[in-house]
């Protein structure tokens, strides 16, 4: 018996009662009457109810998610004692972690015959032995250096350890732990072997060795030299050609890996200058103009700031002019003293200046360029930055020194209400955008995971986030580059009103706020009202990038 | 509920035989699983069929407590039951007719009648709704559901997200969003007719 159509339609009202959890007894009653009847029910109210049971457990917990982040962890050991804050919601949830529990209560109390693997105990702890450390060297600076290594290049600031670098275009001015530096010039092929030995197959360098680091020992193609103080240069070029000038005091030559082992094969001294080629050597006289001093390099880098900085202040005074432009705190101040953060958008139209709490000026992208430094739990800036908007681009000039904190905040809306903005950096290094969601509702949370590396910290770096109302997008940025793409999850305009800049007040009158103060430095930050696009971002991070 | 229920197979267990000796002095709390290949192996199976046996309950009991309940409870049993070493060929159809035991006994026991079918409804439904979830109709019709729900209207989409939240009522979601409850009970039982057309649509056209 087929169903008709008005049966069908009653059968539709009386499946959305039994959903809604309204249906009376007569009504129950009915159902069965039809389903009962009609194998076409039987097979709608079939499906039906699957819908109803797929749509709770789509929205109660997620518990796709659920089932298989459990499945990966339940087989860890003591990973089943807290399940993580997401899960607290779901029946699902609830039900897989109790049925966990009592799997895993049943197995602990279950007798142990000898060969039944009851699972690994973590290896005991060694006892921490006390840190050690191999780097033998520090590169101080290195303007305009042009890097041709396999590997990450060498930061400037960074301990060096033992091997090679491989300089193709530049300067690098290297410290030795014993006190001797190095002024490379590229191109340049150059070894760390220890704290008082290096070698240089290919380049040009001038060495400094002071009283406490002579001995100090560079070994070219075909000959080593010992300095016993204190300054001379090294030339090593097309076959093999080496050349040494001693600029000030001796310089011992050996034959080859033979330094320190019997007396020198030759003494050179102030004034004086040897140049090798294959079997001939003859002596030549010093040209220390040739070779870079540490001042050179001083005013190269100088010169580098100076360029930097032109550009950036131009690129500065062009943004203030953008209508779009909700708030820029380019964090310059005249004074030390001051504890106001000005807002320069918009010329300052409608000005909103920031309070600076704690955190203190510091040095910024190069020497000239102020920020604020943040480091405790006080440090924060106070600004209030009204309006709902449909789309905000956030964008800092960042230097975080560590994760210390679960989170850390770049910038965050201090009451948490629907539309609330929520901007940080997890301590694993995940970019976060969290914007609040009307009640009732899982919050939305856009990540890019774990893109911050641990190689940026210490470094400047240009982060941004786009969050697209129109086009129902947020990008996280690192450097101009897009790093992240995610929907959105819940169609609500957003805004930052009172807030905190590098910490988190959450206006909670209990007064005990989980602890997100960013340390580290920041220098520059602007709020757009709308989406900046790649391009756009890409050409703000090449403005203000620090010099190399 | 959660923290009872070890307890509980600790002493069914014993009363059972199961455990035959006091427990140790280094048996580990409960919390820290030293996972053993037979609770792996049950959890793996348990949870890639948890969506399936709960939607074969769900069919025979509508009302949703009562289905949360008895799925735990018939879970508890099929933990109970289960031989690593000769695991069931057909989890599901396994794990739905221990559900199926687990509904009859709920019915025994439940004080106040909720939706309750007669006998000839249940039996009619265990058979079908066991087919159903052991097939893979019920993965694919599972797998529209997410792509039909994105095409719905944001404000639809809300309205879901909010009736469905943990906790929420049609009530608590009609205040939120500040219609009357008639009006949204009008607005679900439309989403859900057009959400149920989307899905039947795309099994037709082969989209998973």
């Amino acid at each position: 018996m087929t169903l008709r159509d008005d049966e069908f339609g009653e059968l539709r009202g009386l499946l959305d009662a039994l959903a809604e959890e309204t249906a009376t007894a007569d009504q129950v009653r009915r159902l069965e009457e039809l389903v009962l009847a009609h194998p076409e029910a039987e097979a709608f109210y079939v499906q039906y109810m699957s819908l109803v049971a797929d749509l709770d457990r789509h929205f109660a917990g997620k518990p796709g998610q659920v089932a298989r982040s459990l499945s990966d962890r339940l087989v860890e050991p003591a990973a089943v004692a807290a399940p993580r804050p997401r899960w607290r919601f779901g029946i699902a949830a609830a039900l897989v972690a109790g049925l966990a529990a009592a799997v895993c209560a049943a197995i602990a109390l279950w007798p142990r015959p000898a060969n039944v693997d009851v699972g690994v105990d973590p290896a005991q702890a060694q006892a921490p032995a006390e840190p050690t450390d191999d780097t033998v060297a520090i590169l101080l600076q290195a303007p305009g250096a042009v890097w041709n290594d396999d590997d990450t290049p060498p930061r400037v600031g960074a301990p060096l350890k033992p091997g090679w670098l491989h300089l193709t275009s530049g300067a690098a001015h290297i410290e030795f732990y014993n006190g001797a530096t190095v002024i490379l010039q590229g191109p340049a092929e150059f070894e760390l072997i220890s704290r008082t030995r290096a070698r240089c197959t290919w380049g040009k360098l001038r060495a400094t060795v002071p009283p406490q680091a002579q001995g100090f020992a560079i070994l070219a193609p075909n000959m080593d030299l010992v300095d016993r103080g204190t300054e001379f240069g090294l030339k090593v070029g097309e076959g093999e050609k080496t050349e040494v000038q001693v600029f000030h005091g001796k310089v011992d030559l050996y034959d080859k890996d033979k330094a320190d082992s019997g007396p020198p094969k030759k003494a050179l001294r102030t004034g004086q200058g040897l140049r090798v080629d294959g079997a001939s050597s003859k002596s030549v006289k010093p040209t220390p103009a040739e070779f870079l001093t540490a001042r050179d390099l001083a005013e190269q880098a100088q010169k580098a700031i100076d360029a930097r900085t032109a550009v950036w202040t131009a690129a500065s005074a062009g943004l203030r002019r953008d209508p779009s432009l909700v708030a820029y705190y380019p964090f310059e101040t005249a004074q030390s003293w001051t504890r106001t953060l000005s807002d320069e958008a918009r010329e300052r139209a409608q000005p909103r200046d920031g309070a600076i709490v704690g955190a203190n000026w510091a040095e910024g992208r190069w020497p000239g360029k102020r920020g604020l430094e943040f480091k405790r739990v006080s440090d924060r800036v106070r600004v209030t930055i009204p309006g709902d908007y449909e789309s905000v681009t956030l964008a800092a000039w960042v230097r975080v020194d560590a994760l210390t904190n679960q989170n850390s905040s770049l910038i965050m809306a201090e009451k948490w209400v629907a539309g609330a903005l929520h901007w940080q950096i997890g301590r694993e290094g995940t970019l976060i955008l969290g914007v609040r969601s009307p009640t009732n509702v899982n919050n939305a949370h856009y990540h890019a995971e774990e893109v911050f590396k641990p190689d940026r910290l210490g470094r400047w770096s240009f982060l941004s986030v786009v969050y697209d109302g129109a086009a129902g997008r947020v990008t996280h940025y690192i450097d101009g580059r897009p790093v992240s793409h995610e929907p959105i999850l819940i169609d609500q305009k957003v805004h930052i009103r009172d807030a905190e800049l590098g910490n988190w007040n959450s206006g909670a009158s209990k007064g005990k706020d989980p602890i997100r103060f960013l340390t580290g430095c920041m220098d520059e930050f602007m709020m757009f009202s709308r989406p900046l696009d790649d391009g756009e971002l890409e050409r703000l991070c090449e403005q203000g990038r620090p010099p190399a | 509920m959660t923290t009872l229920l070890p307890q509980v197979t600790v002493t069914a267990m014993a009363e059972n035989g199961l455990i035959d000796h006091e427990p140790s002095a280094d048996a580990r709390p409960p919390g820290e699983c030293p996972g053993s290949a037979k609770g792996r192996l049950f959890l793996r199976l348990f949870l890639q069929n948890e969506r399936r046996l709960y939607a074969y309950v769900r069919t025979l009991v509508p009302h949703r407590a009562d289905a949360d309940d008895i799925l735990q409870e018939a879970s508890l049993v099929m933990w109970d039951k289960f031989d690593s070493d000769h695991p069931p060929d057909d989890f599901t159809a396994w794990g739905c007719r221990i559900s199926y035991f687990k509904v009859l006994d709920f019915f025994k026991k439940a004080q106040r009648a909720r939706v309750r079918f007669c006998q000839a409804m249940l039996d009619r439904l265990a058979e079908t709704a066991a087919e159903q979830a052991g097939t893979l109709q019920l993965d694919d019709r599972r797998d529209a559901l997410a792509g039909c729900l994105e095409k719905l209207p944001p404000r639809d989409q809300d309205l879901l997200a909010r009736r469905f939240a943990p906790g929420a009522t049609t009530r608590s979601a009609a205040e939120q969003v500040g219609r009357s409850v008639d009006a949204v009970y009008k607005a679900l039982a439309k989403i859900r007719q057009a959400l149920f057309d989307c899905v039947t649509k795309s099994l037709a056209e082969g989209h998973a």
